[in-house]
């Protein structure tokens, strides 16, 4: 498993969540400088080199 | 006079299978242009941060490898959302058929694997270390390119912002009002709308 921190937006932030191998927990929200929404979002990535998510 | 589709407009369009969706900025457009907004020098940060290309191959290398995945997109809310302060007084309103956006919860054409597993043997390929958040935010954005090359027109996110909409190709709003309700200078857009 792999952890690491990235920044999506709104549609970014749910193709993850479709599958079981990413927890996606948002740890931020904030607005960009044209008032978009993005999220900074800790994910756990249970996925490999040599793991398929089919 | 955007928001007139609440209550039983918006029924009716539910029964017929049509968004009602909203488009704000600071003036009024009469095309909403996915690609005006990455090519805004004004916008700065992370919108444009989406759009960057990767490079796979080192650099003087050739030919040269880059990926640029993200699939330019216009933003959208439905008739819940509620606009944030500062994203613009000018209300733009289309309908669109409901069918015709990609859930990406659902992901039913199973883009992100796919884009996952090709943007991994890419980097393998050219030999290129990617972190797997530049792997996942890569896989993430030529899933999107794959919706729009499958004719969608946008992406939805039922789960997490069940309220926000995009859309990959022009749209010419059907009216324009202004959040407050006055007319302002819609009268000048709507002029020119209609080619006086």
């Amino acid at each position: 498993m792999t952890e690491y921190e990235m920044d999506v937006d709104d549609i970014g932030l749910g193709f993850m969540s479709g599958y079981d191998k990413y927890d996606v927990e948002v740890i931020k929200e904030y607005e960009s400088d044209t008032m978009q929404k993005f999220y900074r979002v800790k994910v756990k990535d249970y996925t490999d080199a040599a793991d398929k998510l089919q | 006079m955007a928001r007139r589709a609440r209550g039983a407009g918006a029924l009716g369009n539910l029964i017929q299978g049509l968004l009602d969706l909203f488009h704000y900025s600071d003036k009024p457009l009469e095309v909403i242009d996915p690609l005006k907004h990455l090519t805004n020098k004004n916008i700065i940060g992370k919108e444009r941060d989406l759009s960057y290309g990767t490079r796979l191959t080192k650099m003087g290398e050739e030919p040269e490898v880059v990926l640029e995945e993200y699939p330019a997109q216009s933003y959208y809310g439905n008739e819940n959302y509620n606009p944030e302060i500062g994203l613009g007084d000018y209300i733009h309103h289309t309908k669109q058929p409901a069918e015709g956006f990609y859930d990406i919860n659902d992901d039913i054409d199973r883009f992100f694997p796919i884009a996952l597993e090709e943007v991994k043997d890419l980097a393998a390929k050219y030999k290129t270390e990617l972190n797997p958040a530049e792997i996942n935010q890569l896989a993430t954005n030529r899933a999107m390119r794959y919706a729009k090359e499958f004719k969608y027109l946008g992406l939805s996110n039922r789960i997490y912002r069940p309220n926000v909409y995009t859309q990959f190709q022009k749209v010419i709003p059907m009216d324009v009002s202004r959040q407050d309700g006055s007319v302002g200078d819609l009268i000048e857009y709507l002029k020119k709308v209609a080619g006086e």
